[in-house]
């Protein structure tokens, strides 16, 4: 079936306009204008077309030449309207080239009726403050239970509409937990709530619901996703990071109501308040949230530019409601910000000590600046090895000092000096890709057979010797290779890629490698230490035809035994041909470095004093006592750096002592910079305080001055939309001329000077809206008013919502009884299918994605570990944002993907199950006092007898089904790591597994209405 | 239909008009009213005008192959060899951090040879055998170029029109539009496979094909050659065909009630998803499942099509994706990045795709469908001509190049046969019709039936489009 586009536009009329009104420049006019006119004739000096700005008063008023734009009074003098209505098409204004709509005959009239009442002007809404409106009489003055219902029921009355009841008790308790805790009441709380008859039983709830921990996990998660909060840097690399002290710390500073203020404070400037804790500094981790890009080859200057336009825009859009992106490359279209105040933004959150692509990361992962938080326990640790590296230092200046005569000897025969080598008796011989390999009378091995691109050769071979210092790898010239060459390729050539022993299952740590001669493409160091992108080693181009050895040190002086040892031969075309393996405990194994053997060749006269140094250095590393002293040191220091390692850090933000220079970057790009600025807050807002110093701490404060017209508008918008998933201001990230008006104006500014009068007392807010008429209302509605209304914007009817992604995870995980209620502390990696890290990754064949285990399995879902490549699928099916960039409006969709998810992911089973358990033990005697029991323990409300008829029916059948299939129901309730209560009756278990399945996939379960 | 949901569904469709001035109403409307779910109809509108492709099957290269070596021949380089890149071609472009630090950068010829196929003539290397049998099918444009020097940036900018993470992919961009044809499948599909040139690849990330701002709904959908095909889509162990009809039906029951007392139509909307989930667990198994495809089909895609998750399989199930209805099939194949070692590396990826991509193209034309699909081979950008670390005549390696690269199109609305732009001696610079990121995605939508500019969705205010405020449709690569 086909629709017609011809629908009139009366949904959006509900709201904007209602019947009888005065035209109202903000709500009515300035949105055409902004839309169809501000593009060529707006705030962008760039792009602005015959000079003419109708975005101010000015600019729309005054004669030009012959025309006046708008001539209050008079629409047939305004040229304005000749042009959005003219008699020649040719004349039409937006031009029919532009991308923007022509008006439409409404709009059009909304114009000539704004001209004709006067064409009075006002400044766009949003950037002047709010004035606590009087609150406005209503007819019905006892439904309202605080003022927004006035504000609300006024609008009601105005459109000749009633409010809704309010819900009944079961889902009014059950909307409220949800949305005060992310949580559904558990039938305790229900069935005392239910008992409570007293006149402020729900006010009590709410109360109860403020304090409880649980608040602030479920504050937290839309905060995070302003934040673009993750666990790993993002970008293609995108690895880990440690940022959940700064998630903690928001989850702290909800649950002790910190107010929104100080909050605001500092987060943007935590670190330069005057004595400033260290929880004030872990705050300002929302500034380093962004992505970093440490891609190979990217541009620091580049990425520094991306990451403060990330920086600067997400300030705008959490603190400030605004597009403040778009001036990053041109004035902003719409909106009064020059690109020049976008790069002044920009400069208060450009003096940080950081790398555009990262640098270096620090043992968690972080980039600097970073915090390193207390850990008392692990400083001990750490200061205890300290101690004993210390002595063990001591030790080694002992052990050199007692070696240091002998330097003079050693040097007189260092030039002659040859290890004695013992050739390792071979017992395995295996390769990869076909080729063979056959041992030698000589103890040297020849490869034959296939030619793959890349084989590994795996030698086991064993050794009488102790104390082994070095392992020699030999090329040997052979008459049946090519070329009479040591290798298989052409003219003899061989390359090894790959050097690695194992002594039994252990590994052999590997220090050095050096040989007698080596070509001049190699690169030695990588058969020791394999590039996984870069497979080249050790040749002997052009000298295939002489023998040549390398010797390969081990880190530590090695017991002897046996050895497997692999070699590789990967670089395509040419693989090793004859090859032999030996190993020598002398204390100096290796070919000694030139610069030593030219120093030792030159008379002691002409040595200078960084030659004997180097010398005596060379010398005093080998002996076995000095070389094991060393070890003990290394080692130690080693055990160090794990200790230190495991102590958390957080990325922060702090000032460098002199500031980096700002410049605006003509088109937003990084390496055409254009004037210096200084930092400054755009024109069009209130000034900073005169004389204040311009950084992120004035900035913040200035957030915050009641006198900001933007702050607390944006915030109490984004905690309305949380609660009837739409804000006042539909376009929660946009309060500029193109941000939808506000569907209750004065409401909006009413809350907002509340929220400044109470000190930015978030709770205070949250508990004001939720115990108001207008929240507590029931949601159903009649197609009529559906139709009136369709997305409630009026308010008629409480909010029917789906639940966020976290809520339905965290309902499935509370009902069956798992929940972890732990708070805080590092991510957990939950259920999720196989492979999903591994097959996006660089990596091949590694595994990289390890699920946590146990109780970890059943945390709240705010603490799932966030990879902003791959996020978790069975929270994103559910629209959470992946976390790279900030979003303040969560998209709210429904695809067949959710019902898959719903009804297979292991974790929904594992749900399932525990909640068939329960079912089982704790929900009565019948099936039908069971499955009721369940019913309300997910939706609050009691059962209809046909419902539960329904789900009985499905019970009865499915139990049959698996009573006839007992291994069937053994495989489903296999799932999960939760251990099965094998007390019960493994088919019963099974049907009941099926039905609590079928509950938790209900639209009601998912939905707080 | 039954009179209630139709009753729903007409208030939905109505409803969503209104609220369409935003654009967010049209696409849950298409949602709502989808006898599948994933966006079935499309916006009201659109195609634009009559379109010449129904569907793209787009053959991403990630990683970026070297288009001097493939499809840029450059004969006069083989005198020039080690010789350092003119300062008046580099005209101090600005490199990658990998190679910004060399102190020469020696011009390093491709070592393969070049010949002329089909009656355009068009140049190919001799790693290319397969594809040389499709010349007179394809329209190669040698004068690509992109904005960015990275993989993550450039990457995101040719499937999103912008270097920045957040806007939606082309696939999610015509998904949205034009809505799907397929009762049971999604609208848009992804597919991922391994290159066998390089053991560490550039990695690939959930947000390429993501929906941005657009609804999620609009999202690609992963098919996967290990475990499900598309995640959860199978029953848990223990629960059979029957088992899990019972259960949905119960849902169903369940649901309608919930539906009659509430009159929302999200919950009818959620009624329709169960029913499409289920038609799934039947259309995606039998869709991905090859056994029943003639020996000759394995033969035409060679030797690893009979392997799951290799470029070949893929692009069998991309042609049975494309029969099945869906709207944009995107294939990634890994492993083009051949910062050294391009002898080495460049071989195995050509032997990965070659005879595959010119297959698919074979038999979507034997089966009639290649003229109502438009495909497209490429990768993100370039590579350079001068060598990245050492050099000799059988070895040398290729930084990061955006200023020109190759890409071929092919199939509905594009004229086979036709070589397309030119660049200089050293494949560094565009000396003829040039063609930017913006202009291919012009013209992708074009041959959709689509005008980029009206293709637009509104977020923070601005009507946003694939091709930002850019983008020209090539008309001289139309048929």
């Amino acid at each position: 079936m086909r629709l017609s586009v011809k629908v009139p536009l009366w949904a959006c009329a509900v709201v904007c306009l209602s019947a009888a009104d005065r035209v109202d420049f903000s709500r009515d006019v300035r949105p055409i204008l902004s839309d169809r006119c501000f593009t060529c004739h707006g705030p962008d000096e760039g792009t602005r077309k015959a000079g003419l700005r109708l975005d101010t008063e000015d600019g729309a008023k005054k004669a030009r030449g012959a025309h006046i734009p708008i001539v209050p009074g008079d629409p047939a003098k305004s040229e304005v309207m000749k042009r959005v209505a003219p008699e020649r098409p040719a004349m039409r204004m937006p031009p029919p080239y532009s991308d923007r709509k022509p008006l439409t005959e409404k709009e059009v009239a909304t114009l000539r009726a704004w001209i004709e009442q006067g064409a009075k002007w006002q400044s766009h809404w949003s950037f002047t403050v709010p004035v606590r409106p009087t609150l406005p009489e209503v007819r019905n003055a006892v439904w309202a239970r605080n003022p927004i219902d006035q504000f609300v029921l006024a609008r009601l009355e105005r459109e000749k509409l009633a409010p809704s009841a309010e819900t009944d008790r079961a889902r009014l308790l059950r909307r409220v937990t949800f949305d005060l805790t992310g949580l559904p009441p558990t039938l305790a709380e229900l069935d005392a709530f239910l008992a409570d008859r007293s006149p402020d039983a729900y006010e009590k709830v709410v109360d109860r619901l403020l304090v409880s921990p649980r608040y602030g996990e479920r504050m937290a998660v839309d905060w995070l996703d302003a934040a673009r909060y993750a666990d790993t840097h993002g970008y293609q690399v995108d690895p880990e990071k440690e940022m959940w002290p700064w998630r903690d710390w928001v989850i702290d500073a909800f649950n002790r109501n910190q107010p929104y203020d100080r909050f605001t404070v500092e987060q943007i400037a935590g670190d330069l308040l005057p004595n400033g804790t260290l929880a004030q500094k872990i705050a300002t981790g929302f500034q380093r949230n962004h992505r970093i890009n440490s891609e190979t080859g990217s541009i620091a200057e580049e990425f520094q530019a991306e990451n403060l336009v990330d920086r600067v825009s997400t300030f705008g859009a959490v603190w400030l409601g605004l597009t403040v992106g778009c001036a990053r490359c041109h004035d902003h279209k719409y909106d009064p910000l020059t690109t020049r105040e976008f790069y002044s933004l920009y400069a208060f959150f450009n003096n940080v000590d950081e790398a555009g692509n990262g640098g270096p990361r620090d043992g968690r992962g972080n980039h600097k600046p970073y915090l390193r938080l207390p850990a008392p326990e692990l400083e001990a640790q750490a200061a205890a090895k300290e101690e004993e590296i210390v002595a063990a230092r001591a030790v080694l200046a002992d052990v050199e000092k007692r070696l240091a005569p002998g330097l003079g000897e050693w040097e007189r025969n260092a030039l002659t000096h040859q290890p004695q080598w013992e050739i390792l008796r071979t017992e395995e011989l295996s390769a990869d890709g076909g080729v063979t390999l056959t041992g030698q009378a000589d103890g040297s091995i020849i490869a034959g057979g296939a030619m793959p691109p890349s084989s590994i050769y795996e030698i086991t071979a064993s050794t009488a010797m102790a104390n082994i210092t070095g392992f020699r790898l030999e090329l040997i010239p052979d008459a049946s290779l090519p070329g009479g060459g040591s290798g298989r390729g052409v003219d003899g050539k061989g390359v090894v890629t790959l050097f690695e022993v194992k002594a039994g299952a252990r590994k052999v740590d590997l220090s050095r490698i050096t040989a007698d001669f080596k070509s001049e493409e190699s690169e030695i160091d990588l058969v020791i230490r394999p590039a996984d992108q870069l497979k080249r080693g050790w040749g002997v181009n052009p000298q295939m035809n002489q023998p040549h050895y390398a010797v390969i040190e081990p880190a530590r002086v090695t017991a002897g035994g046996t050895f497997t040892i692999r070699i590789g031969s990967e670089y395509e075309g040419a693989p090793v041909g004859r090859f032999r393996l030996s190993v020598t405990n002398d204390e100096f194994p290796e070919v000694m470095p030139e610069a030593i053997a030219k120093t030792l060749r030159a008379d002691d006269a002409a040595r200078t004093d960084k030659d004997r140094t180097e010398l005596r250095r060379y010398f005093l590393t080998h002996p076995y006592d000095r070389r094991r002293a060393n070890e003990q040191v290394v080692k130690l220091q080693a055990e160090k750096r794990a200790i230190e390692n495991k102590i958390p850090t957080t990325m922060v933000m702090q000032e460098m002592d002199r500031p980096r220079d700002t410049f605006l970057l003509m088109r937003g790009q990084y390496d055409k910079p254009g004037d210096q600025v200084v930092p400054a807050v755009p024109a069009f807002l209130p000034p900073l305080p005169a004389g204040a110093p311009a950084n992120r701490l004035t900035l913040a404060e200035w957030l915050v001055d009641p006198a900001n017209p933007l702050t607390a508008r944006v915030a109490v918008n984004r905690y309305w939309q949380a609660y009837f998933g739409t804000g006042l201001v539909k376009t929660a990230e946009d309060f500029g001329s193109q941000g939808e008006a506000p569907s209750h104006p004065e409401l909006l500014d009413w809350l907002a000077t509340e929220f400044v009068r109470t000190g930015w007392d978030v709770k205070a807010m949250q508990r004001l809206i939720v115990t108001s008429a207008t929240y507590r209302q029931a949601s159903q509605a009649s197609a009529a008013m559906r139709e009136r209304d369709p997305e409630n914007r009026l308010l008629a009817r409480g909010p029917r919502v789906r639940l966020a992604a976290e809520m339905i995870r965290d309902q499935a995980l509370s009902v069956a009884g798992l929940l972890n209620d732990k708070v805080g502390g590092p991510a957990v990696k939950i259920y999720q299918p196989d492979g999903l890290w591994e097959q996006l990754s660089a990596f091949q064949g590694r595994k990289l994605f390890e699920r946590s285990k146990g109780a970890d399995l059943w945390r709240r879902s705010v603490y799932t570990y966030w990879k902003r490549t791959v996020p978790p699928p069975s929270l994103t099916i559910f629209d959470a944002p992946t976390r790279e960039f900030c979003v303040v409006r969560r998209q709210t969709s429904s695809t067949p993907l959710q019902a898959l998810a719903l009804l297979n992911d292991e974790m929904y089973i594992e749900a399932s199950r525990k909640l068939a358990e329960r079912m089982m033990k704790e929900g009565g005697a019948t099936d039908a006092a069971r499955l009721a029991w369940a019913f309300r323990l997910a939706t609050s409300r009691a059962a209809s007898a046909d419902e539960v008829a329904i789900l009985e029916r499905g019970l009865t059948r499915r139990l049959a089904r698996y009573r006839g299939d007992r291994v069937a129901a053994e495989k489903l309730l296999a799932a999960g790591e939760s251990p099965r209560d094998v007390q019960l009756d493994v088919a019963e278990l099974a049907a009941y597994t099926t039905v609590a399945s079928v509950i938790l996939n209900l639209d009601e379960v998912i939905t707080r209405q | 239909m039954n009179p209630l949901r139709e009753r729903d569904l007409m208030i939905t469709r109505r409803q969503l008009f209104g609220r369409a001035v935003g654009g967010i109403g049209t696409a849950a409307l298409a949602s709502l009213c989808a006898p599948g779910a994933f966006a079935a109809k499309g916006l009201p509108g659109f195609p634009n005008f009559a379109p010449k492709a129904k569907r793209v099957i787009y053959l991403h290269q990630s990683g970026a192959p070297s288009q001097m070596d493939l499809f840029d021949p450059k004969p006069k380089l083989a005198d020039r060899f080690a010789e350092e890149l003119p300062d008046s071609i580099r005209q101090g472009q600005r490199l990658t951090g990998m190679t910004s630090g060399q102190k020469k950068f020696p011009v390093a010829p491709s070592k393969y040879k070049f010949a002329r196929y089909g009656k355009g003539g068009t140049w190919m290397c001799e790693l290319l055998p397969h594809t040389a049998k499709i010349a007179d099918e394809i329209c190669v444009v040698k004068s690509m170029f992109t904005e960015a020097i990275n993989h993550d940036p450039a990457i995101t900018f040719i499937q999103t029109g912008s270097q920045v993470a957040g806007r939606p992919c082309f696939g999610s961009w015509v998904s949205y539009g034009l809505g799907s044809e397929s009762q049971d499948l999604p609208a848009f599909v992804v597919m991922i496979s391994r290159g066998t040139g390089r053991r560490v690849d550039q990695p690939l990330y959930d947000r390429l094909w993501g929906s941005g701002f657009l609804p999620t709904e609009y999202q690609g959908v992963k098919f996967r050659s290990g475990g499900d095909p598309v995640l959860y889509l199978s029953n848990p162990p223990g629960v059979d065909a029957g088992v899990r009809r019972s259960m949905l039906d119960d849902i169903g029951a369940l649901n309608q009630a919930n539906l009659k007392q509430f009159g929302d139509p999200e919950i009818a909307a959620r009624v329709q998803q169960y029913e499409m989930a289920y038609r799934m667990q039947t259309s995606i198994p039998e869709l991905t499942d090859l056994s029943k495809e003639p020996a000759s089909t394995f033969e035409l895609y060679g030797p690893d099509a009979r392997t799951p998750g290799t470029y070949a399989a893929n692009c069998i199930l991309a042609r049975r994706l494309a029969e099945r209805g869906v709207r944009f099939i995107q294939l990634y194949h890994m492993g083009w990045d051949h910062h050294e070692g391009v002898p080495r590396q460049l071989p195995p990826q050509c032997l990965d795709t070659d005879q595959p991509s010119a297959a698919l193209i074979q038999d979507l034309k034997q089966r009639g469908m290649l003229e109502d699909t438009l495909v497209i081979w490429g990768g993100e950008f370039g590579r350079t001509v001068y060598c990245q670390g050492n050099l000799s005549p059988e070895n040398y390696g290729r930084d990061h190049h955006p200023r020109c690269f190759s890409v071929w199109l092919a199939g509905g609305g594009i004229k086979g046969g036709l070589s397309y732009g030119e660049t200089d001696d050293y494949s560094y610079n565009i000396t003829q019709n040039p063609v930017h990121v913006h202009d291919l995605n012009a013209t992708m939508l074009h041959c959709l039936g689509v005008d980029h500019t009206k293709l637009t969705y509104r977020y923070q205010g601005r009507d946003f489009r694939l091709t930002d405020v850019h983008g020209t449709v090539v008309k001289d690569l139309l048929a």
